[in-house]
């Protein structure tokens, strides 16, 4: 366990090095971070080089962050060390309130313009989310990844499923009929889903989350200063997830060290972001079809269906010089143009109200007609909650539900119940 | 002893004293100090009193992870106390054997668990 500890420090080190050679650049230069995602890379290094070349007096200087197991460990290695960028644009929405009680980040409803162009690009839903409890905005809303439903329609239609199951009921009748059918045909191993079991906060992403943002039309799962998701909607996702497991439709193993199971047709369908098209396109077999759904719903659910939208957005730093002439520069990154570049490049989705409408985004998404689902999706998604300890919820809620979803060692009422109390004893006296 | 004979024995055993004095008593201290603080590194210390305990003490799995722990060290001590005497006690009669397995005991000890 020392041992850990003193590799883990001499890495927090030597990332904080890295991080200050990087910051050694003209005292009038502007450092810039984004995701080591290669294809953001490509966009930003050409939005830099345009922005450097019409504006030789304000140079930037861009890099992909640097290595560390997670991009939220090298952020706080670079604040404590104080050699954080002037601007990082792949912030995790969960940890901003974190950054901003520290006094780390600038506040941007304070700069010229930011206000205007922010009412123009986003809806009032969004701009709510990202409103700080002190009322100040520190984020640029830039990308989302809504999660959807991945199937393989074949595997259904071999199973007898004549609709996409949608709902609870009709999820776990094609799980009966998915099981029934590969014994039948003696067809091996075959499931209906697959989601990760590991009980890291982050895994949340794709089980629980958007689920639970789907059954509640985006319900907050921390308001005030306590947990809010010791509800029928948390112990309703927490029930269905853990009848998946109990009837033996998704496997407790992760499958890895195997081809892809999905495009393999082990498994019938996943929950998953857009990201995911990319990879299928390149490794599926001829002839392989997969298309995409709103996550599964409660049987009696009414009106639009949420998903978590994996947000990431833009920040400046306090140690930014001149956080006006930072986010003249932001502006260029989210601009229209900008934003159908950025989508082109890399996949994701810019932020903003009118990806559907606007003629800018229609001839890409024509082209790639896998991506309407998400679009559609991207209306009805929610980031998360402006509140500080995000992680630190999501992880307690983990471990509940790899007792409760994944192991069923306890019902879902008892532990929605435990993870709600547990999130209360880590807001309280704060 | 005398004086120089003192000296060298401080300065032999200095180095055990610097690694306790980093890697135990500090971190041990550290920890107590930090534990009547709020700290997430990137924002001022700030000193709570006795929250931090307040909230231990209503944590629903403490109490069970300490009646655990209590458990564990209740059966694991005395059979790590009773085995190694009861061989220690075998090791040092006549038996056959008797340097090689004192050797293979002393190797197994160095081992990394």
């Amino acid at each position: 366990m020392r041992l850990r500890h003193q590799v883990y420090i001499s890495c927090l080190l030597l990332i904080g090095l890295a991080a200050c050679r990087s910051h050694q650049q003209d005292d009038n230069t502007f450092v810039f971070w984004s995701s080591s995602n290669p294809e953001e890379i490509k966009f930003t290094k050409q939005y830099v080089d345009r922005w450097n070349q019409a504006h030789p007096e304000i140079p930037f200087f861009f890099q992909p962050v640097p290595e560390g197991q997670s991009s939220e460990e090298v952020l706080l290695a670079a604040v404590v060390g104080k050699t954080t960028p002037d601007i990082y644009a792949n912030m995790w929405q969960g940890d901003v309130e974190d950054f901003a009680r520290s006094g780390v980040l600038v506040p941007l409803d304070t700069l010229d313009g930011f206000l205007e162009l922010l009412y123009q690009r986003c809806d009032s839903q969004v701009i709510r989310e990202i409103t700080s409890a002190d009322g100040h905005i520190y984020q640029v809303p830039w990308k989302v990844n809504p999660i959807m439903m991945m199937y393989n329609p074949d595997m259904f239609q071999s199973a007898g499923i004549a609709n996409v199951p949608a709902d609870y009921s009709s999820y776990l009748e094609a799980g009966k009929k998915i099981k029934a059918h590969a014994q039948a045909a003696k067809l091996g191993n075959q499931w209906l889903g697959i989601s990760e079991v590991n009980p890291i906060w982050w895994q949340r992403f794709f089980n629980f989350l958007p689920l639970y943002y789907a059954s509640s039309q985006g319900a907050p799962i921390v308001k005030d200063g306590k947990a809010a998701f010791n509800n029928e909607h948390g112990i309703g996702v927490f029930t269905f997830l853990q009848a998946l497991y109990a009837k033996d439709y998704f496997p407790r193993e992760q499958q890895k060290g195997q081809s892809d199971p999905f495009l393999a047709a082990r498994i019938a369908s996943t929950f998953i972001g857009p990201w995911t098209i990319e990879q299928n396109e390149r490794f599926k077999t001829e002839g392989f079809k997969y298309d995409f759904i709103h996550m599964p719903v409660p049987d009696s659910m009414k009106g639009p269906i949420y998903s978590y939208g994996d947000p990431k957005n833009m920040v400046i730093f306090n140690t930014c010089k001149d956080p006006e002439r930072a986010w003249l520069f932001l502006q260029t990154l989210i601009s229209p143009e900008a934003d159908r570049d950025f989508l082109a490049l890399s996949g994701q989705f810019p932020r903003r109200k009118d990806l559907e409408s606007n003629i800018l985004f229609a001839d890409y998404l024509q082209a790639h007609p896998k991506l309407i689902p998400f679009v559609q999706q991207a209306k009805y998604v929610k980031g998360m909650d402006s509140a500080r300890y995000m992680k630190e919820v999501l992880d307690i809620i983990s471990q509940e539900y790899e007792a409760c979803v994944v192991y069923g060692q306890k019902t879902p009422e008892d532990a929605i119940e435990a993870a709600a109390k547990a999130v209360d004893l880590l807001y309280l006296n704060n | 002893m005398s004086k120089s004979k003192t000296i060298s024995s401080y300065l032999l055993v200095s180095p055990y004293l610097a690694h306790i004095l980093v890697f135990v008593l500090f971190p041990v201290g550290f920890s107590l100090f930090l534990s009547f603080h709020e700290w997430n590194i990137i924002s001022p210390m700030e000193y709570v009193g006795l929250s931090n305990y307040e909230k231990l003490l209503q944590d629903q799995y403490f109490l069970k992870s300490l009646r655990n722990t209590l458990v564990f060290l209740g059966i694991h001590i005395p059979l790590q106390i009773s085995i190694a005497l009861g061989l220690a006690v075998i090791l040092n009669q006549q038996i056959w054997f008797r340097a090689f397995s004192e050797a293979h005991f002393l190797c197994l000890s160095w081992y990394p668990v």
